[in-house]
């Protein structure tokens, strides 16, 4: 879109008009793809910021200035009052469903620039009125202010509302390097529990958890989660985007060095390290993260918090099927709020399912993506998945998400194949009986039995 | 338990060994990246060699890839069938509703295809017989001039 066409469709803040909510491109093992920002930027600047390498390669999200999101318009679409069909298609498969809204995927809904626009507190305010389940992601500075404290307290009665505190270390020097504009740690554990106290659910999330960095204070982190009240830890390895460039690529660089990686050896690091099944984006193998992950579960167990893994290694470690970190038992962001038609879920039940009764589970692209009356079969959500670009405009003019899930799943040498981003976790054992599609075994892997002989309990 | 694809033993001994020796000042951190390089390598997993499914996607089992003669031929059928150009060179048609219901007028024997011609039933064929080769039939093989070539 270019410059004047976002001027011309201003809103009432002065900002140009910013399109949110949208279907994540995570959805193969996201439960909660209902993902939205407030601003089209982020104010905070965090070195390992995975957007800010997406948008560094979008030349549209380069040129553009900031925009955010038009509060009331965003209403008429959650009260089923919208004109047009994405409207209409959002309220039906989302909002008529009361499904989860999870609020900060690409930007921080309380950055410096709410200090000025307010409207994330507009959205928010919104939301509670409504009773309407939703997980904020935040950092932010704003979250814990005066204003944002009294409207959470006014509707905690409805635990309609969840937060997750990202902090990828308990030291606050380290972190003023890594995430220069946020709050520091301590500061963010303060409002964790503050909210905690409150009521509500909070989530640590300590993501991205940067080796030789973020290990430094990971009992630390942990205790201190613990004592703020957090209920579950959410985890995800950094990955390297080798295709990040200008101010992304300065800042991996920058990250580089506190991981204390020689800079020339940077790139071959990560390269030499990472599965190469998973192409371009490079994640750490799972032997490399085993104490790490190992001292979390182990910590979550003790504490009776819920340990969940976004992280494509050991995944099958979330205590829940939601790795964000919600409580499939929570009353309102429970199970019924969000998805269980995901890999996330359906590893999670697989490795249950080994550590009880010594079954290996098959894994069917048809029973995990099962639903027929949902985003997955309707044609005209799947231009919000970036996958479609790469099709010639024939295919684009037929394609849905079920048929970018079905290729990926169906198709070995895709990074996004779940035997190649899970690296090996389930492997094809053959294919359906209508012969569409592979099926998935799960695969138990050496970590299961060295910590199941070392009385680690895996069936939780 | 466990039947682990990797077969590799774990390095945590040596590398915990390794770990101290940073710790205590006998080795830069640096090097430890190094030394992680080599014993942290990942192994490839093993190659799938059983049966796959024959199309990877529903919708690619509905795809068919045409190639016209020439432009002419092109521009013919493609005012017919909405042969459209995207802004990034692709051309493609999506709407073949009116091929269907071509088939449809074949199947119903109201029409009928003869020497790649559409026809009307009452009308007469030609009389004269004629060695038909589809446009889609394969090329035929050289391989037997090579192979005359080659006894001489």
């Amino acid at each position: 879109m270019s410059q004047c066409q976002i001027k011309s469709q201003t809103q009432p803040s002065g900002l140009p008009s910013y399109y949110s909510p949208r279907i994540s491109s995570e959805l193969p093992d996201c439960s909660s793809p209902l993902t939205f920002d407030t601003y089209s930027r982020c104010s905070m600047g965090c070195t390992y910021c995975f957007s800010k390498s997406q948008k560094g390669v979008n030349p549209n999200a380069k040129r553009a200035p900031l925009q955010a999101v038009n509060p009331s318009k965003l209403f008429k679409m959650i009260d089923g009052k919208g004109t047009g069909r994405e409207n209409h298609l959002f309220y039906k498969h989302f909002f008529e469903k009361k499904f989860l809204f999870h609020i900060g995927g690409l930007a921080d809904a309380f950055c410096h620039y709410e200090r000025k626009y307010n409207i994330s507190y507009d959205i928010i305010e919104g939301l509670l009125e409504r009773g309407y389940p939703t997980l904020i992601s935040t950092k932010g500075p704003m979250v814990a202010d005066d204003k944002f404290l009294k409207l959470f307290d006014r509707y905690k009665h409805n635990n309609s509302i969840g937060f997750q505190f990202s902090i990828v270390t308990a030291d606050d020097v380290l972190a003023k390097s890594v995430e220069p504009g946020v709050p520091s740690p301590t500061k963010r554990f303060q409002f964790m529990k503050i909210l905690s106290d409150m009521g509500f659910w909070t989530v640590l999330r300590l993501r991205p958890f940067i080796l030789h960095l973020s290990d430094k204070t990971l009992p630390q982190m942990m205790e201190q989660a613990y004592n703020a009240g957090a209920k579950a830890v959410s985890t995800e390895f950094y990955a390297l985007d080798v295709r990040c460039v200008g101010n992304a690529k300065k800042d991996t660089e920058a990250l580089g060095k506190l991981m204390k990686i020689q800079p020339e050896m940077l790139y071959k690091y990560f390269n030499a390290i990472s599965p190469k099944e998973r192409g371009l984006y490079y994640r750490f193998n799972r032997l490399i993260k085993e104490s790490h992950i190992k001292y979390m579960y182990q910590f979550c167990l003790e504490h009776d918090m819920i340990f969940a893994c976004s992280d494509p290694d050991y995944k099958e470690l979330s205590m829940t099927g939601n790795c964000c970190g919600l409580s499939e038992d929570h009353p309102v962001l429970g199970i019924h709020s969000w998805s269980k038609n995901q890999l996330t879920y359906a590893l999670k039940e697989a490795r249950k399912t080994y550590h009880t009764t010594g079954e290996k589970p098959l894994l069917e692209f048809d029973n995990i993506y099962a639903p027929t009356d949902w985003v997955f079969d309707e044609h005209y959500l799947a231009h919000m998945n970036i996958a479609v670009t790469k099709f010639p405009y024939a295919v684009r003019n037929r394609i849905t998400l079920r048929d970018i899930l079905q290729r990926d799943w169906n198709n070995l040498r895709s990074p996004s194949c779940p035997r190649n981003y899970l690296h090996g976790k389930i492997m094809p054992v053959g294919v359906s009986s209508d012969k569409r599609n592979l099926v998935y075994q799960y695969n138990p892997l050496d970590y299961e039995s060295r910590w199941v002989a070392e009385g680690v309990d895996l069936t939780r | 338990m466990g039947s682990d694809i990797f077969k590799r033993p774990t390095p945590f001994a040596k590398y915990e060994k390794a770990k101290e020796k940073v710790a205590v000042g006998d080795m830069p951190e640096e090097q430890l990246r190094t030394l992680e390089m080599q014993m942290f390598k990942p192994d490839a997993i093993p190659p799938y060699t059983g049966e796959e499914p024959e199309y990877v996607s529903d919708l690619q089992s509905l795809m068919a890839l045409i190639v016209f003669k020439s432009k002419a031929q092109r521009d013919k059928i493609g005012s017919v069938l909405s042969v459209r150009k995207s802004y990034n060179g692709d051309v493609y048609i999506t709407n073949i509703d009116v091929l269907e219901s071509l088939a449809t007028l074949v199947e119903e024997g109201k029409l009928e295809i003869h020497k790649e011609k559409i026809t009307i039933p009452s009308q007469e064929a030609p009389q004269k017989e004629e060695k038909i080769v589809p446009s889609n039939e394969p090329a035929p093989k050289r391989s037997s001039i090579f192979q005359r070539r080659s006894r001489t």
